[in-house]
């Protein structure tokens, strides 16, 4: 599973899950995130938040297409994990796909980060605080 | 005006999405379409076949999606059409996002040059969509995109 990799110019869709501290889990996407596989990850988001995870980052950097299925599957995590959307973070360095979270206006509803260890710097400080935590400059993705 | 015409059919199936999108790459790529543009075309025919998939046959499960790419000097038209259901709707009303989908509509609209759903002439359901070759250069896309 964890090599299906590239065949012939496209990578064959899979989730890798690590968990840097306790009560963080980090779930990163690979592949195309549509209809066919946007189940498992939400199967996966409400298996993390079940496990007990207070901090939920998804870093979609390795997906290389993602449509309205994929959207819906991280609304459904962020909508279990409730208690503020700051805890359920989004890693998108992608142009292409971060464009779908601004015509969907999704941009206003994920926290987006562009990098993995933005969005866990952000999700820490949201823990220890216990309140949402906004992005600041330097931090984070611009939105506008 | 030159036309080439691609036409393809497969289950209606989550599996095949993949299928269509790389029919689309294909045509954009040989049209010389840059990134954006292909980006914008796989997501428009996704959308479009994933509502084939989860509205239109919904009894047996099983169905046929036709798709028909037909590039233009100046646009690429796809054409999506099911045999199935239908969206029992009157022809030439716009459906709203609820019975088709949620965000998927509004998503084709949004990276499309021409969006138009219809009814084929057994009953199932015609998405035609159109995407103008507007000549950007890869990467050169508007700013904020």
């Amino acid at each position: 599973m964890r090599d299906g990799g590239t065949v012939t110019g496209w990578t064959e869709f899979r989730l890798e899950e690590d968990r840097p501290r306790p009560g963080t889990i980090v779930i990163s996407v690979h592949g195309d995130l549509d209809l066919h596989s946007a189940d498992e990850l939400g199967d996966r988001l409400v298996e993390a938040v079940t496990d007990g995870a207070s901090t939920v980052v998804v870093d979609l950097t390795g997906v290389e297409f993602l449509d309205s299925q994929g959207l819906g599957a991280l609304l459904r995590g962020t909508r279990r994990l409730g208690g503020g959307a700051e805890r359920f973070r989004l890693v998108v360095p992608d142009p292409q796909i971060r464009r779908l979270f601004e015509i969907t206006a999704l941009d206003r509803v994920f926290p987006l980060d562009e990098t993995r260890e933005q969005a866990l710097a952000a999700g820490r400080r949201a823990a220890s605080s216990g309140q949402p935590v906004s992005d600041r400059p330097g931090e984070g993705m611009t939105r506008t | 005006m030159s036309a080439e015409a691609v036409h393809l059919q497969f289950p209606a199936r989550a599996e095949y999405l993949l299928l269509a999108r790389l029919a689309v790459t294909g045509v954009a790529r040989r049209m010389g379409l840059g990134g954006k543009e292909v980006a914008d075309l796989k997501l428009a025919v996704t959308e479009a076949c994933s509502n084939a998939v989860r509205h239109a046959y919904p009894v047996t499960g099983e169905g046929q999606i036709d798709l028909e790419l037909v590039a233009r000097d100046d646009r690429l038209e796809l054409v999506v059409e099911d045999h199935g259901a239908g969206i029992r709707l009157p022809l030439g009303v716009p459906p709203s996002p609820s019975e088709l989908g949620g965000m998927g509509i509004p998503l084709i609209r949004a990276v499309v040059d021409d969006l138009a759903i219809g009814q084929g002439s057994d009953g199932g359901t015609v998405v035609h969509m159109t995407k103008l070759a507007t000549g950007i250069p890869e990467g050169g896309e508007q700013a904020g995109v």
